[in-house]
């Protein structure tokens, strides 16, 4: 299955501040609590983004750019 | 009447008158004399005897013939008394008689003629010589222990007693025997018994003399040698006209046996006296030679006692070793003149009391010698041994061991305590400055086991991990955290096996730079991952410093690893956020930027629609 840009874009911030696999791993776990397969859209990107940015600290941090990330390229925000 | 009876009697009977005229001899005065009958004597003039005769007193010196008993019973009208002795000048036999002469007088009161009767003592006279001589051969031989000088006097002192020759020959270890004295009056006849030992030695298989004797260990004697003999154990006419010089008569040869050995033989010969000898004769010579081999073996233990005493005296000396005896009973005690010297006083001045000896006994250890000895003394082992201090008259203090063993009567009372005594000050001090370098080394040795528990200890206690290397690189020690975080053992890890730890991919840029440092002594610090047991890398920052000696060399490396695992990554991260940061900082402002166009554009076209045309 290939990745979305979103994806893409989710696993690239949290890849070059956690390492790759600490990034895999986060991504992995916050996708399984979202209950999602993949961010299709960038709403899930959102969402993805406003779950990570719970988790605190560095996670917590890149969760917060992600979601500014997404709020720019449209999402709705809620 | 008288007269038959004073014809057979057996001492000699003379009658000399005023004139000097002998007037009567008997039988048995003829034949003392030497004279073929009485008739013969009866007839015969005083000074012919005196012409036959050389005539000697008791003690051998010349007898005058005024000196004669007859003579003096003559001058000094009284009876005289002497003993005589008749040498033939013919036949050089030698007899001796106890003459007495009694004077007759006639009426006017003058001396008429002199009766003479003559006792031959010559057989008791010889055996009185014989055993004076054997006397004085024991004492000669008792006195001096110089073998060959005794021995030589001994055979010069039975020439003329026994016979006319003597000699002396002794077996030696290796070889022939070998002759050691000959004696003769004469000494011309004695350079012909040397010359006849040296040119024509005995053969040792000859089946009579010395040969024999030392061969079979039993005498060989011969009371007339026959010519025939002479003439065939001669070698050469020369040989025999030596023999024949020599005028060889009778020969008694007898060994000379120790505890149970032939040492050698004694040879009795006689010429010129025509003696024959007998089996009284061959019992002196046995009895001299019993005393002489008693002697010679005297001689020889007193010599082989002398070599071990003088060998005994080097190894002691050697040993400084002094030997000493202790007579319990007697107290007395005697000290070898090596003890004196280790005392340090003069030889011979030691007291030879026990008093005496333990005055010199260090007064702190006197009380313990003392105390040691009484026991000893008192118990019933004879092995004594004691270590002790003496202070030496010029106030040294000097260490002595002292081993001894005492004798005991059968009802166990101490006899006597014989022992040596050893000077072991410098082998003590030796022995106690090894002990104080043997106490210090071990004290070292416990200081610098302690100081590596510690140590060992503190670096394997260390959070880092630690390790050291030999100058060239070898590593030859790692502490408890590197084995614990690596999970390898020393075999593995030992020289350059750490490299098996270490991620392939930075392996060469490492090895590079850990040679780099080897060559120029450089430090060395880097940061690299190391596998940990379970398989993952962590990241180390690794310094290794050098230990230099006093010349500047390098003896050591030290290094550490220090985890920094974590740091890394928090500094990674927080640099990967901040980029993160910068980067959506930078897409924000153009969305605002963006969205602020927007803005204005829409705000232009609200502008126009508000001022219509």
């Amino acid at each position: 299955m290939a990745l979305s840009r979103w994806d893409e874009t989710a696993i690239a911030k949290l890849t070059r501040v956690l390492g790759q696999d600490t990034a895999m791993e986060t991504y992995g776990q916050a996708l399984r609590a979202l209950g999602l397969q993949q961010l299709y859209t960038v709403d899930d990107l959102h969402r993805f983004a406003q779950h990570v940015a719970a988790l605190g600290g560095f996670v917590g941090a890149v969760g917060a750019l992600l979601s500014v990330h997404s709020i720019i390229h449209g999402a709705k925000g809620v | 009447m008288l007269l038959p009876l004073v014809q057979k009697l057996p001492d000699g009977v003379t009658l000399v008158e005023r004139d000097g005229r002998i007037s009567f001899a008997n039988e048995a005065a003829a034949t003392l004399l030497g004279f073929a009958g009485a008739e013969m004597l009866g007839g015969a003039d005083h000074g012919a005897l005196a012409a036959q005769y050389l005539l000697m007193d008791e003690a051998g010196q010349a007898l005058p013939g005024d000196r004669l008993p007859t003579r003096l019973a003559f001058q000094e009208r009284r009876p005289v008394e002497a003993l005589v002795r008749f040498r033939s000048r013919a036949t050089q036999v030698e007899r001796c008689a106890l003459v007495s002469s009694t004077p007759a007088f006639d009426a006017a009161g003058a001396v008429e003629r002199v009766l003479t009767v003559f006792r031959d003592v010559s057989e008791r006279q010889r055996s009185e010589q014989v055993l004076r001589f054997l006397a004085s051969a024991t004492s000669m031989l008792g006195e001096s222990l110089d073998l060959e000088q005794t021995l030589q006097a001994v055979v010069r002192a039975a020439v003329p007693v026994l016979s006319d020759w003597c000699a002396l020959e002794l077996v030696q270890p290796e070889g022939p025997s070998r002759m050691v004295a000959v004696a003769h009056p004469d000494p011309e006849k004695m350079k012909l018994a040397w010359e006849l030992r040296e040119k024509w030695p005995d053969d040792p298989n000859a089946e009579t003399g010395v040969p024999k004797v030392l061969r079979t260990g039993e005498p060989d004697a011969m009371a007339l040698i026959p010519p025939e003999l002479i003439e065939k154990g001669a070698r050469s006419p020369e040989h025999l006209r030596v023999l024949r010089a020599l005028g060889l008569h009778s020969y008694i040869v007898v060994p000379l046996k120790a505890r149970g050995r032939v040492v050698g033989a004694l040879t009795l010969v006689s010429a010129e006296s025509r003696r024959v000898f007998g089996p009284s004769d061959l019992d002196v010579a046995q009895s001299l030679a019993g005393r002489a081999a008693v002697a010679l073996d005297n001689a020889q233990l007193h010599a082989d006692l002398r070599r071990t005493t003088e060998r005994l005296t080097v190894a002691l000396d050697a040993g400084r070793l002094g030997s000493w005896e202790w007579d319990v009973a007697a107290n007395r005690v005697y000290w070898s003149p090596a003890l004196e010297r280790i005392h340090g006083i003069p030889e011979g001045s030691f007291g030879g009391t026990f008093d005496a000896y333990q005055r010199d006994t260090h007064p702190d250890d006197k009380a313990r010698v003392m105390d040691t000895v009484r026991k000893f003394v008192a118990g019933s082992s004879n092995e004594y041994e004691i270590s002790y201090r003496i202070v030496r008259p010029d106030g040294q203090t000097r260490w002595l061991d002292a081993r001894g063993t005492l004798q005991r009567d059968r009802d166990g009372k101490p006899l006597r305590l014989t022992g040596v005594c050893m000077d072991v000050t410098e082998r003590r001090e030796a022995s106690d400055t090894l002990g104080r370098a043997v106490e210090a080394q071990a004290r070292l040795n416990q200081e610098l086991q302690a100081a590596q528990r510690l140590f060992q200890t503190l670096v394997d206690n260390l959070p880092e991990l630690a390790w050291s290397a030999l100058p060239d690189g070898h590593i030859d020690f790692y502490n408890r955290r590197w084995y614990e975080y690596t999970g390898t053992t020393f075999e593995e890890m030992q020289g350059w096996g750490w490299r098996t730890v270490h991620d392939p991919a930075m392996l060469d840029r490492v090895t590079e730079r850990w040679q780099h440092s080897l060559r120029t002594g450089e430090p060395f610090e880097m940061e690299f991952p190391l596998r940990r047991a379970d398989g993952r890398l962590r990241w180390f920052l690794t310094r290794v410093n050098p230990l230099r000696d006093a010349s500047g060399s390098i003896v050591r490396w030290f290094g550490t690893n220090t985890d920094i695992h974590e740091q890394r990554e928090a500094r990674l991260r927080t640099e990967g956020l901040l980029a993160e940061v910068s980067e959506q900082v930078i897409e924000m402002q153009a969305a605002v930027l963006e969205m602020r166009a927007a803005k204005e554009a829409a705000e232009r076209r609200a502008a126009s629609v508000e001022r219509p045309g």
